[in-house]
């Protein structure tokens, strides 16, 4: 079994990681686009390699080292059970090399195992870059510990770099396995799969606020009685995530058995979860793939549309058919509306029970609209439609169509899904907030500018990085060069842009500073407009 | 209807895919296009149709370059690849009326197409069920009306009766001659000699990117049949 896993592992690599492209791609624009997509990376991952170093050594200056393996760990679990979740869908099941592989004389087991590796290894690099600076940081602060503690130590850092992302892989797996199963049962399966994540998603997050309000009623009890603010932190990543109780009691205290706890739960409910999954792996698979009750159609007069409506209509549901397309890109969007609309519900009732904090979220006023606009901006699909067409992109390239209407349609798109949501935030953020109709007018004429910005600047992206080979759209959705810089830059711009609205609205006008980012943001995004609706030759290249 | 002068396509390493390639085909007329597998019968057939970019050479349609009318020469064409990756979270329905949508179709006369080929293809009952649930057959079928539904001056086809069953491989080659009889003209690329031979009016002979032989069916085959013809083309062929 070990051969062929590592057979598969292999190709899986070859076939989705851009090394075979960098290495036999005649296409110097190819080979081009592949040496930027792992420069990228590297460089994404200096940052984040940079970051935990930064933060670690902080926490040791700060005399708390010993909270750093707990906040490593949990940290890196996390982000990995965020990022695994919506991947399950589309890679463990109902792929599209399924046939080919099953028909191979390969094991369930193997092709179960195989796929959960590959998305293990995907994660591990994350964790390495994360647990391993982290680990540095804290043996350079540590002073409790001798030599050959610190060596003991540092090797548990290495191992529990390696198994952390085990944990929460398995549970992201083991809910979008059961989201899958039963969406298999249903006709809309991609609906049901997708409600069933987004209440799970929602439950993690509604579990880490009440995580933190417990810690904040308790505040005043747990300082008085811990009086140690490293204490207190451990308590609540502990209460947050018990796994890392384990790691930090087997780290700090030198104790193994706390470590073979960790170790043990890491890799026993991933051999449960691979065995249990196998067993049901062929069932599963082929009800997400089977073909549904037939509806007899009966023709009758059709009706035309224009074709920008035409191809918008084909983007919306290109965007339903797809659970991890409409995970990635719709999130953003939903967490913005569902938090305006709780703020509008909850948040209200509690200003007005608190005046004071009422008064200093009034004050904060000028910068909640970047806030909302960082959540909107995540849900950029122009910096995933074209590459989506994949082997589809033959349609529009043989159709009597320009290639400007073919990017005009995909922006209209964006456009067309994201100002309701951006309307719906405003009108929640206005009632909240008591805003007065310009400042609510400006709220909206913000988001707007902001959107239309992300719309041209996602384009702009897919644009330098088309992709139309894949296996899996998460290649596509999560993986992209596309989507990681469109989501970067916006976010980027989003906290300054926001962190200077808030700070120059103490000083003058916050309507005025509001107006001219407004215009900023609309003065740029026509310019990238023209730039990428201009000349005559096709930007779009198959 | 299609003329292709001069034409050659090369990877970006400077091997060329297809090398100074000429032929013509009329109003009224089927031409076959047959090579080995990888001699550049699909490189040609997308770069007519507008999917591939090429450098050298020109193609016309109805008298319009590819290259620097690509709208007016789509507008008259319609193209069947050899597998027929089409919109799969769209109905058959849906994507019948995304294409007649795009061609500007009136929609009294966009139904009627689809009702005539839909029976005739007998899939007209399947229509309201999504793409992803067709078998290949039933999917080639949907890209054949969709190209028919602007009544095309120029039909390309690359494999087109891969995946048919008999009866719709009969009627599409009966739609072709009809479609011939009203003055369009047909390119299509096929393996199966026999079905070239009985169809075609032209036949152009492809080996590694450049034509070994083109000409009127008639006057290529002669006493012989076509297999015998390609088999010693492409033999003697340099």
């Amino acid at each position: 079994m070990r051969n062929k896993l590592w057979k598969l592992l292999k190709i899986q690599f070859l076939n989705q990681s851009g090394l075979n492209q960098f290495r036999y791609e005649n296409d110097k624009k190819k080979k081009g686009q592949a040496i930027a997509v792992f420069i990228g990376v590297m460089f994404l991952v200096c940052m984040v390699v940079g970051l935990s170093f930064l933060m670690g050594f902080g926490y040791g200056v700060m005399g708390m080292a010993e909270i750093i393996p707990g906040f490593a760990l949990t940290m890196v679990s996390l982000f990995t059970l965020i990022f695994s979740f919506v991947k399950t869908g589309g890679y463990l099941f109902a792929f599209q090399d399924y046939d080919m592989l099953m028909s191979l004389p390969l094991s369930v087991k193997t092709i179960v195992t195989g796929k959960f590796l590959y998305m293990y290894l995907n994660n591990l690099l994350f964790s390495l870059a994360v647990m391993l600076p982290m680990g540095s940081a804290y043996l350079l602060s540590v002073t409790s510990l001798s030599f050959a503690g610190k060596l003991a130590a540092g090797l548990m850092w290495i191992v529990a770099a390696a198994l952390a992302p085990l944990l929460p892989m398995t549970i992201a797996s083991i809910f979008g396995t059961l989201a899958a199963a039963i969406g298999s049962k249903s006709r809309f399966k991609v609906l049901v799969q997708v409600v069933l994540m987004l209440i799970f998603l929602c439950a993690i997050i509604a579990f880490n606020i009440f995580v933190n309000t417990m810690e904040i009623e308790d505040h005043g009890k747990f300082l008085h009685q811990l009086e140690d603010v490293t204490q207190m932190i451990q308590q609540q990543m502990h209460r947050f995530y018990p796994i890392s109780a384990l790691f930090d009691a087997a780290v700090n205290r030198q104790r193994i058995l706390p470590f073979a706890g960790f170790a043990g739960l890491s890799l026993g409910i991933y051999y449960c979860f691979v065995f249990l999954v196998a067993k049901k792996y062929r069932a599963i698979n082929s009800a997400l793939m089977s073909k549904g009750k037939k509806v007899v159609y009966r023709m009758k007069k059709q009706k035309g549309h224009s074709v920008i409506t035409a191809l918008v209509y084909k983007e919306w549901k290109r965007l339903l058919s797809s659970a991890p397309y409409m995970l990635n890109i719709g999130v953003g969007m939903m967490l913005a509306v569902i938090a305006s609309i709780a703020c509008l519900v909850v948040g209200k009732r509690m200003l007005m029970e608190d005046q004071e904090l009422f008064g200093v979220v009034r004050d904060c006023r000028y910068g909640i609209p970047f806030l909302v606009a960082m959540f909107l901006t995540m849900s950029c699909t122009t910096s995933v439609s074209l590459s989506l067409e994949g082997k589809n992109l033959w349609i529009l390239l043989s159709l009597p169509l320009n290639w400007k209407t073919i990017l005009k349609s995909k922006m209209a798109f964006n456009m067309v899904l994201l100002l309701p949501a951006a309307l719906i935030c405003s009108v929640c953020l206005g009632i909240t907030l008591e805003l007065d109709i310009l400042s609510f007018l400006l709220f909206f004429i913000v988001l707007f500018a902001v959107v239309s910005f992300s719309t041209v600047i996602g384009m702009f992206f897919n644009l330098c990085f088309q992709k139309y080979q894949w296996e899996n759209e998460t290649e596509v959705v999560k993986q992209g060069m596309s989507v990681t810089l469109g989501i970067l830059v916006n976010m980027f711009l989003q906290m300054i842009l926001g962190g200077v609205a808030l700070a120059l609205s103490f000083i003058i006008d916050g309507r005025g500073v509001l107006t001219g980012i407004a215009l900023l943001f609309f003065a740029l995004s026509a310019i990238i407009y023209f730039a990428l609706l201009s000349g005559d030759t096709s930007r779009i290249k198959a | 209807m299609l003329e292709i002068k001069n034409f050659s396509k090369s990877y970006t390493n400077g091997k060329k895919a297809v090398d100074n390639l000429n032929l013509t085909v009329e109003a009224g007329e089927i031409c076959g296009f047959i090579g080995h597998n990888g001699a550049g019968k699909s490189t040609t057939i997308r770069s007519v149709v507008g999917v591939l970019d090429f450098t050298e050479g020109d193609i016309f349609i109805d008298g319009h370059s590819v290259r620097q009318e690509p709208l007016e020469c789509k507008s008259v064409t319609a193209y069947i690849p050899d597998n027929p990756d089409l919109y799969e979270h769209l109905t058959g329905i849906q994507y019948l009326n995304f294409i007649a949508d795009i061609f500007g179709i009136d929609e009294s006369v966009r139904t009627e197409i689809m009702k005539k080929y839909g029976d005739l293809f007998e899939i007209t009952s399947d229509l309201g069920s999504l793409i992803s649930s067709y078998s290949h057959g039933m999917k080639q079928k949907v890209a054949i009306i969709s190209a028919l539904i602007h009544k095309p001056k120029l039909l390309v086809l690359d494999e087109p009766f891969v995946g048919l069953d008999p009866k719709a491989a009969l009627t599409l080659k009966n739609i072709m001659k009809e479609m011939c009889k009203a003055g369009s003209a047909i390119f299509f690329s096929t393996h199966v000699l026999e079905v070239a031979q009985k169809l075609c009016d032209k036949v152009a002979i492809i080996k590694q990117g450049s034509i070994v032989a083109f000409g009127r069916m008639e006057e290529l085959v002669q006493d012989s049949s076509l297999e015998e013809v390609f088999m010693e083309v492409t033999e003697n062929a340099k």
